[in-house]
């Protein structure tokens, strides 16, 4: 004759130790499964607003027409810091829209600066000046460090810098119009 | 030569070859623990230092990759700033800290233990020790049932007949 497991009564519930086992392993793969969505999973909703409400770091080098660019050079003006290259298909999308936001914002003192990163002056000049986006000025940045000292994970990356220097707004991949509506406008109306 | 001085010349000879064989282990054992220790905390060149601080970044755009181990075009940005950063003095600390402030404290592929990485370092130890508690508590009860004989069949709700059944 078989004889039933011994069962344990626990506040009014009846618990065999398998059943035990079996829910201290479901809590612990619970608790693993957060942690590892927690740690690995804030990347891509984290990173958009890692850098936002610091001081931008600093941001000098050549033009791509031989001059010296410095961002704090610039401080007083809303600045749209625009990490691009010419081998970017996304960044030549962008390019003209930059180019006519620039355009239609230069009376409130926007500026934007390009960081022109892994790539050859020739080409990037040869692309600002077919996307019509040549008063667009940018910093040479030819090994990337540029981009890293500012977080940036890739291109098209852009960071709206106020008129104190810090960053408000970080935009991961090309903007939009919607984007620089719902950015620059607040941005402009409280400095 | 008598017995006993050639007792004693063999006595001699293995006294050096075991004297020769603790020294050769002893030297082995040094190189072994200056390389282990002395070369790896202080390495020569300029790439060699820099793969040692990369091993300690996780690549932002990779899955699970250091930034020693990924090919992507970040990790070797990364690895440039890296290695100018080295040049300039910076300890590996001072530029892990550096990436962190830029990429958060994910980039760091031994996260500071505070918060969330605390949390992280405390469930694998506590599960261990829990785990090693509930055997030896249950190795104990084997025990005692050993020295007690057969367990006595518990008398249980479930063997009793449910009214009306």
């Amino acid at each position: 004759v078989t004889q039933p497991a011994p069962v344990r009564r626990v506040a009014g519930v009846r618990m065999r130790p398998l059943a035990w086992s079996v829910v201290a392993l479901a809590l612990l793969a619970a608790l693993t499964a957060g942690l590892a969505g927690a740690l690995g999973g804030r990347n891509a909703a984290d990173a958009a607003a890692l850098m936002t409400g610091r001081t931008a770091p600093p941001l000098a080098g050549s033009s791509l027409t031989g001059g010296r660019l410095d961002l704090t050079d610039l401080r007083g003006h809303v600045v749209l810091v625009n990490v691009w290259a010419s081998w970017c298909g996304p960044c030549r999308q962008e390019l003209p829209l930059l180019a006519k936001f620039q355009q239609a914002n230069r009376s409130t003192g926007v500026v934007v600066l390009g960081v022109v990163t892994r790539d050859s002056a020739g080409p990037a000049r040869s692309l600002l000046a077919s996307s019509g986006a040549s008063q667009i000025r940018s910093i040479q940045d030819p090994t990337g460090a540029l981009a890293v000292s500012w977080g940036a994970t890739g291109v098209p990356e852009s960071f709206l810098v106020d008129r104190a220097g810090r960053i408000r707004a970080r935009c991961i991949g090309a903007v939009s119009p919607a984007w620089l509506d719902r950015n620059v406008a607040p941005v402009l109306a409280a400095s | 030569m008598t017995p006993v001085r050639a007792e004693r010349t063999r006595r001699t000879r293995r006294a050096i070859g075991r004297g020769a064989v603790a020294v050769m282990l002893l030297a082995l054992a040094a190189a072994g623990l200056w390389r282990a220790f002395g070369s790896s905390h202080h390495p020569q060149s300029l790439q060699a230092r820099t793969y040692a601080v990369a091993r300690g970044l996780r690549c932002p755009t990779c899955e699970g990759q250091s930034v020693a181990d990924s090919q992507s075009d970040l990790a070797r940005q990364m690895d440039g700033v890296i290695a100018a950063q080295l040049v300039a003095g910076r300890s590996p600390d001072q530029i892990h800290a550096w990436f962190a402030e830029r990429y958060g404290d994910q980039v760091l592929l031994d996260p500071p233990a505070h918060g969330l990485g605390l949390l992280a370092q405390a469930v694998p130890i506590a599960s261990v020790v829990l785990g090693l508690t509930a055997v030896l508590v249950q190795l104990r009860r084997w025990r005692r049932r050993g020295r007690r004989g057969p367990t006595p069949i518990p008398m249980v709700d479930e063997l009793r007949p449910v009214d009306g059944a």
